[in-house]
């Protein structure tokens, strides 16, 4: 690890003349605080029919296939207002298109990939007219994929409603070299850009679509605490 | 408010644009700047009659990016408790006036992509200066205009000049069909809705049936406040009785007694001067408390809500 990050002549410099107190040990409650306790973390609902809207769009990928089946008997007589987009990538590997399939929306389209979906969504919500709802489930690089894309035709908080499901991986965005990470299943990882190693903090943006990481071992150079897998599956 | 320094200016003049709405050009006492305002704002102007004091809100229109002049429009409202009154009757060309600073209760989302102004009457002054603001911003939006006839159309022909087509009267012979014009907005657009409380009701209740959601319908309802059968305060705190009579708001009442309870919007609609009560029916003619805070009779907004009863006893 160290041999690895040596070779970035800017990290070299700062660290050559440390010498770490191998006494030292870096134990979670040190860093509990940069980790929760933070606003900005996502909270999700469970779907459910808004009955003010005119046009409703079940938005769902893998796992989230199942909040579609579950909402789509919840609209029970009004299930004729619905469309239902849904892609079959699942990092759990779960592909519900076949249950999907079989329910009689207006509109039923079943896509491969995630990027699929939003291409096909982004010319659809550029035709749309006010009065619909969007109901978005699954990983939360999708839900916030199909939300901001959504924002960029001006539909808004009170017309999405999100559910997490699939993965409770996080996408991490390295505060160091600005790098993307995903999936992400532990507590702390190694970039992928910078190979540092990240803490991730519930800290997440909106905008970016990620948590944020920042090294963990910046004071003490290869003091990195036990790393856990806590969003996982 | 005591804590809000006021702008002196100058009448510079007033025309009359329709048989019952005069257009008054402010100015500075001292020819300085006046402070800038956003799309959608009100001053407060503060008119002394006598020993009367009256203090009305009123929309700025024009640009508020350029104002080294106040624009405002005043309609002669019929029964008039004063302030119109005295503002249409009374005030003459180089009179000076009172204003408090520019507030903004009727604010333009930015982040929407497009905009449908619908004014109904006066209600086209709050609306003038959005219009000015979404033209800076080389916005998409739609304003119409509804009036009874073309001779009431006060400003049309300004507004025209600034807008262009984006502009739509509607008379009594070309009304405007507000269904028809709502259900194929994209998504995304917003209504702002000034006018009377008719006009606010229909298209709130049209959008939310064609399935728009509350947050995009904003509205102003073109109101002052009115009189009402005269009632007697008390005040629990200093056990002080204050009579509030048939054309003063409680508001008004207070601030005659000396007192100076907090205040923005007078008109029902901000919340600042909401006050707590101990004991009494009211009658709540504001647009802030819920359905259900109104059910409780525990709070009222003095600016406009007067007492369905002879008298109530405040937290004051």
């Amino acid at each position: 690890m160290l041999t690895q990050l040596a070779s970035k002549q800017s990290y070299k410099s700062c660290t050559s003349n440390l010498n770490p107190p191998h006494f030292f040990k870096l134990y979670k409650k040190d860093y509990e605080m940069l980790i929760t306790g933070i606003k900005s973390k996502p909270l999700y609902s469970t779907l459910a029919p808004d009955m003010c809207g005119q046009r409703h769009l079940l938005i769902a990928q893998g796992q989230g296939g199942e909040a579609i089946n579950r909402l789509y008997k919840a609209f029970g007589d009004d299930a004729a207002s619905i469309e239902i987009y849904y892609a079959s990538e699942s990092i759990l590997g779960s592909d519900q298109a076949s249950t999907v399939r079989e329910l009689s929306a207006t509109r039923t389209l079943i896509y491969q990939r995630c990027s699929e979906l939003e291409n096909a969504l982004r010319k659809e919500f550029g035709l749309a007219q006010m009065g619909i709802r969007l109901y978005i489930c699954g990983t939360e690089p999708f839900i916030w994929a199909i939300t901001n894309l959504a924002l960029e035709f001006g539909i808004r908080d009170d017309e999405v409603q999100q559910e997490h499901a699939d993965s409770q991986a996080r996408q991490v965005a390295c505060v160091h070299c600005n790098m993307l990470t995903y999936p992400v299943k532990t507590n702390i990882f190694q970039c992928s850009g910078c190979s540092r190693h990240l803490l991730v903090r519930d800290h997440f943006s909106r905008r970016l679509n990620a948590y944020m990481g920042v090294q963990i071992d910046a004071e003490v150079p290869g003091e990195v605490p036990d790393i856990v897998g806590i969003y996982a599956p | 408010m005591s804590y809000q320094k006021t702008l002196l200016v100058r009448v510079v003049s007033i025309t009359q644009v329709a048989s019952d709405i005069k257009h008054f050009v402010l100015e500075a006492v001292d020819g300085s700047s006046l402070p800038h305002f956003s799309g959608g704002s009100h001053v407060i102007v503060i008119m002394h009659d006598g020993t009367h004091t009256y203090k009305n809100p009123y929309s700025l229109m024009g640009d508020g990016y350029r104002s080294q002049q106040y624009h405002i429009g005043v309609r002669r409202e019929n029964p008039s408790r004063g302030g119109s009154a005295f503002m249409f009757e009374k005030v003459k060309p180089d009179d000076t006036l009172e204003l408090l600073p520019p507030a903004n209760l009727f604010m333009i989302d930015t982040f929407s992509r497009k905009q449908l102004l619908i004014a109904g009457g006066i209600g086209i002054t709050a609306l003038h200066s959005m219009m000015c603001d979404l033209n800076r911003a080389r916005a998409d939006y739609a304003l119409h205009y509804c009036v009874r006839s073309a001779e009431n159309a006060a400003f049309w022909e300004d507004i025209v000049r600034e807008s262009g087509t984006r502009a739509h009267l509607h008379t009594n012979k070309n009304r405007l069909d507000i269904p028809s014009l709502l259900q194929t907005q994209p998504t995304g657009t917003h209504v702002y809705v000034c006018g009377p409380l008719r006009m606010l009701e229909a298209v709130k209740r049209v959008a939310a049936a064609l399935g728009w959601s509350p947050t995009h319908v904003h509205y102003e309802e073109y109101t002052h406040a009115t009189g009402g059968a005269p009632f007697k305060v008390t005040l629990a705190r200093s056990g002080r009785n204050i009579d509030v009579a048939n054309n003063q708001t409680m508001l008004e009442a207070l601030e005659e007694a000396g007192l100076e309870p907090p205040y923005m919007c007078r008109g029902g609609v901000c919340g600042t001067c909401e006050v707590a009560v101990i004991e009494g029916q009211l009658d709540h003619r504001d647009h802030y408390l819920t359905n259900k805070e109104k059910e409780s009779m525990q709070k009222m907004m003095i600016c406009i809500s007067r007492a369905a009863c002879q008298s109530i006893v405040v937290d004051l």
